[in-house]
């Protein structure tokens, strides 16, 4: 079972400015993180929980969602939001740092979900590490939504 | 042939140096032989589990602390 609080100190770790600690956590993420990644995705969270068709697939009861970390990735990426005053170079870099954090995605997308599950309206929010994600599709732009704090 | 798993490997082999020991015609050196090395097999740990991944976190976790505290000193 995936231990998150490690994973959070673990990745804090991996960004310290000590190169020893640095090394250390990188060393244990990467030696660690297929084994999360294939836990992370079969959880029954991450799984589809009813046999239907969602556009040209037919998908099956326990069939995970996403099939490997770019595509899980990619999903987490389509929910960030664009800074005002932010370019669309910057936006897209900032897309492509998001996308290449490996064990950052499984973390925020850890958190998204969360604050999926706890969204008031469709236009509520979350940020981690500085990044804006939409929780949900919100058809009406001008609404503002709550920032979504999680415990 | 399907490799067999490993208690299945040595039950057999248990079960070939049986018939070797309790066979009349063979001879006391085979027939010591053969106790010899059901003892030594009989006496072989089962391998532990392997709890690598989790183990290696935690492991590092405590590497990470330690250097994190002997930083801040």
């Amino acid at each position: 079972m995936i231990d998150w609080s490690e994973l959070e100190e673990l990745y804090a770790a991996s960004r310290s400015d000590n190169a020893a600690v640095r090394t250390a956590a990188l060393q244990a993420i990467e030696s660690n993180l297929d084994a999360w990644v294939a836990e992370y995705l079969s959880l029954p969270a991450n799984c589809y929980q009813e046999t239907k068709t969602v556009g040209l697939y037919k998908v099956a009861t326990g069939q995970p969602r996403w099939t490997s970390l770019p595509d899980l990735a990619n999903y987490l990426a389509g929910w960030l939001e664009q800074n005002e005053n932010e370019g669309r170079e910057a936006f897209f870099a900032r897309t492509n740092r998001l996308q290449t954090d490996r064990l950052g995605v499984l973390l925020t997308h850890h958190k998204h979900q969360k604050a999926r599950d706890a969204r008031q309206c469709d236009s509520d929010f979350i940020r981690v590490d500085g990044n804006t994600f939409l929780l949900s599709v919100c058809w009406d732009g001008s609404q503002t939504g709550n920032e979504v704090i999680l415990a | 042939m399907s490799r067999q798993p490993r208690s299945k490997r040595v039950v057999n082999l248990l079960n070939a140096l049986e018939s070797i020991y309790s066979n009349p015609d063979a001879s006391i050196a085979e027939r010591l032989e053969a106790a010899a090395l059901s003892a030594k097999l009989l006496s072989k740990k089962k391998p532990a589990k392997r709890q690598v991944k989790s183990r290696n976190v935690k492991n590092a976790l405590e590497q990470i602390r330690q250097l994190q505290n002997g930083g801040n000193k």
